[in-house]
């Protein structure tokens, strides 16, 4: 829920709040106020009508000028009471409607008779009246709060735009950007302050994101001159004499392992080099041709692994990018599918206009695709795979914008690679 | 021959030094640049090994040294810095090859008698052991005058191994020098034995005898004296 709505929310509650409790009220109030208003002025005409009706000796005729439609004086018996105002439903003699009339009844004595006076008051204008006023307040009341509730609406939008703003440019911001981030000043403290908080923050992940990468990459560059070393005194080594065959085989794994050392110190190089892009340089390159190139170079590989290759170059695919990077792309992806073949098992590269797929047999069941395009997560029991080949690919696929991805159709792993131009 | 190794990591120095004495070429150690330039001055050289971070400054600075004094050692960088800039600048420089660290003692000595080659002798140069002759120029094999017909691997292979003679060259330097980058994407070196049955075959087949050892699955070593 959006914090504006939220704020809304409660207005709105409140406002429905007082509108229930505040109209009945209204009601009960006006209607008292006018309730005293008629008894006062009943109180007032039987003070006016009793002195002169106390005067006669007989009670005038119905009809007489002292009395109108609204006052009645009848015979009855003696009553101590005293008088009482009450509100009661009858209907009116003359014009015959049912209405709410407000009755003053007052017993007095004409010449040792007793009389009952009875003045009533119409409430059906006043009810009319109060009902007219409790509509206009309703009226009121609804447009005042849907008013409230635009206003509020609109405000909320123009106030918060520097903070959607901010939202906005933190949701397209990499730590590996090449720019800072940097946010829109803003006039709102409140704002100006997030900001200033979000730009630091951005700018320490910024920093640590480039020292971890210069440490990889000195890292990097720091471990080849022993690993030169090593090698070279692993060579001087093969050529003392005598040299026996126990000796041979220490130093042919001792061999084995500089060599996967210094492939793996060139992948890490590789991977900084692509995310630090310094592969700026780029011209139309043909993913036929050099795939076509690098299955010849493979030639000898897939020969000694005795497996079927079929190949179907439906349409070329000419992308403007690094040859360098293409060629490690393609590369990776040919290799794994003849190192991690069996022996005597199938291959087929396929080209479309916009696809680049590698299938091959290999183990009988599908790599995990989470962590398949991840540092280090090999899954093949070949201890030299360096594990880093297919973060290479997918980070030069990130590069480029090319979609790869991975699935198993028993007994063919697939790789593919999307192009988008 | 005289080479000079300007490389600050003594026992990298040392190291190549010692391979490369078993080739009869004389090698002499500059730690830093200022040794280096003073050697410079002083001597002349066949091949020059060169590391571009060295402590008193950048490598660079010597072969700018070199091309005022219009001297022509051939120079070989060899440097654990690999990318593409690095590597455009030294050779802009006048560099005749560039090897990145770590890099086999095999390969470097093969690159050294490549530019020791092309420098000293400007024609054709034949490179001749037992009746095996290599024709580097027309990259063309005869044994006994009568011409062996080679593919460009197998010839590769013979010049790898001619030039790094009656020493052991590992499997690893043969796959790295046959397939180039592409090496490190396998780690089975099967297709060397198929490269080097089918190179015997062909030699032996020619009449020369077959003076290329396997040792011990290490490597090969050729002996010829």
């Amino acid at each position: 829920m959006k914090l504006l709505n939220k704020t809304v929310q409660y207005y709105f509650l409140l406002s429905v709040v007082l509108l229930l409790v505040a109209v009945p009220v209204f009601y009960v109030v006006l209607k008292r106020i006018v309730i005293a208003n008629v008894d006062a002025r009943l109180i007032a005409t039987k003070t006016q009508l009793i002195p002169r009706l106390q005067v006669l000796e007989v009670p005038p005729p119905k009809g007489s000028p002292l009395f109108n439609n609204d006052i009645s004086l009848e015979r009855a018996v003696p009553h101590g009471g005293r008088d009482s105002l009450y509100t009661s439903d009858m209907v009116d003699s003359l014009s015959r409607h049912r209405g709410t009339y407000r009755l003053l009844t007052s017993h007095i004595v004409i010449n040792q008779e007793t009389y009952r006076l009875q003045i009533k008051s119409s409430l059906a204008n006043h009810e009319a009246l109060i009902t007219s006023i409790i509509i206009l307040q309703v009226l009121l009341l609804i447009f005042l709060l849907a008013g409230l509730l635009l206003i509020n609406r609109s405000l909320a939008r123009k106030v918060w735009n520097p903070f959607y703003k901010t939202l906005r440019k933190l949701r397209s911001y990499k730590v590996d950007d090449t720019e800072p981030l940097q946010l829109e000043r803003s006039g709102v403290n409140e704002f100006a302050e997030l900001n200033t908080a979000v730009e630091q923050l951005a700018d320490r992940s910024r920093k640590a994101y480039v020292a971890q990468k210069e440490f990889a990459e000195n890292a990097s560059h720091e471990m080849r001159t022993p690993l030169a070393i090593f090698q070279g005194k692993l060579e001087l080594l093969m050529q003392t004499s005598p040299l026996t065959e126990e000796q041979a085989a220490l130093i042919t794994d001792l061999a084995a392992a500089s060599q996967r050392m210094a492939r793996l110190n060139k992948g890490l190089i590789l991977l900084t080099r692509i995310q630090n892009g310094q592969f700026p340089e780029t011209e139309p390159v043909s993913l036929q041709k050099m795939a076509i190139h690098l299955l010849e170079q493979y030639q000898p590989q897939i020969e000694q692994k005795e497996i079927v290759l079929e190949q179907y170059w439906e349409q070329d695919i000419v992308i403007n990018s690094n040859p360098t990077l293409i060629e490690v792309l393609l590369g990776n992806l040919l290799a794994n599918a003849i190192r991690h073949n069996l022996k005597g098992g199938n291959m087929i590269v396929r080209m479309t206009d916009h696809t680049f797929t590698v299938q091959n047999t290999g183990q009988f069941y599908a790599l995990n695709p989470d962590r398949l395009f991840r540092r280090f997560s090999k899954s093949s029991a070949d201890a030299e795979s360096m594990g880093l080949g297919l973060e290479i690919v997918k980070k030069i696929c990130d590069l480029y914008g090319f979609e790869v991805s991975y699935s198993y159709d028993h007994p063919l792993h697939t790789f593919r690679i999307l192009i988008k131009s | 021959m005289k080479i000079l190794i300007i490389e600050d990591e003594q026992a990298l120095s040392k190291s190549i030094a010692a391979y490369l004495a078993a080739e009869n070429y004389t090698c002499e150690i500059a730690a830093d640049c200022k040794t280096a330039l003073n050697r410079i001055e002083a001597f002349d050289y066949d091949c020059i090994l060169l590391d571009i971070s060295l402590p008193d400054g950048n490598g660079l600075q010597v072969l700018q040294a070199l091309k005022e004094n219009q001297k022509t050692e051939g120079v070989i960088i060899i440097s654990a810095r690999d990318s593409i800039d690095d590597r455009i600048k030294g050779l802009q420089l006048g560099a005749d090859d560039y090897l990145t660290k770590p890099f086999h003692l095999s390969e470097l000595s093969a690159r050294i008698a490549a530019v020791i080659r092309r420098r000293r002798f400007l024609g054709s140069t034949t490179l001749e052991a037992e009746g095996l002759a290599l024709d580097t120029q027309a990259r063309s094999v005869k044994v006994n005058q009568q011409p062996v017909d080679l593919t460009r691997k197998e010839y590769d292979l013979l010049l790898y191994l001619f030039t790094n003679r009656n020493r052991v060259v590992s499997k690893q330097a043969i796959a790295e020098h046959l397939s180039g980058d592409g090496e490190g994407l396998f780690d089975n070196y099967d297709f060397i034995y198929a490269h080097m049955k089918n190179l015997k075959k062909k030699l032996l087949q020619a009449g020369w005898k077959d003076h290329i050892r396997a040792v011990y699955g290490m490597g090969y070593k050729m002996e010829v004296p």
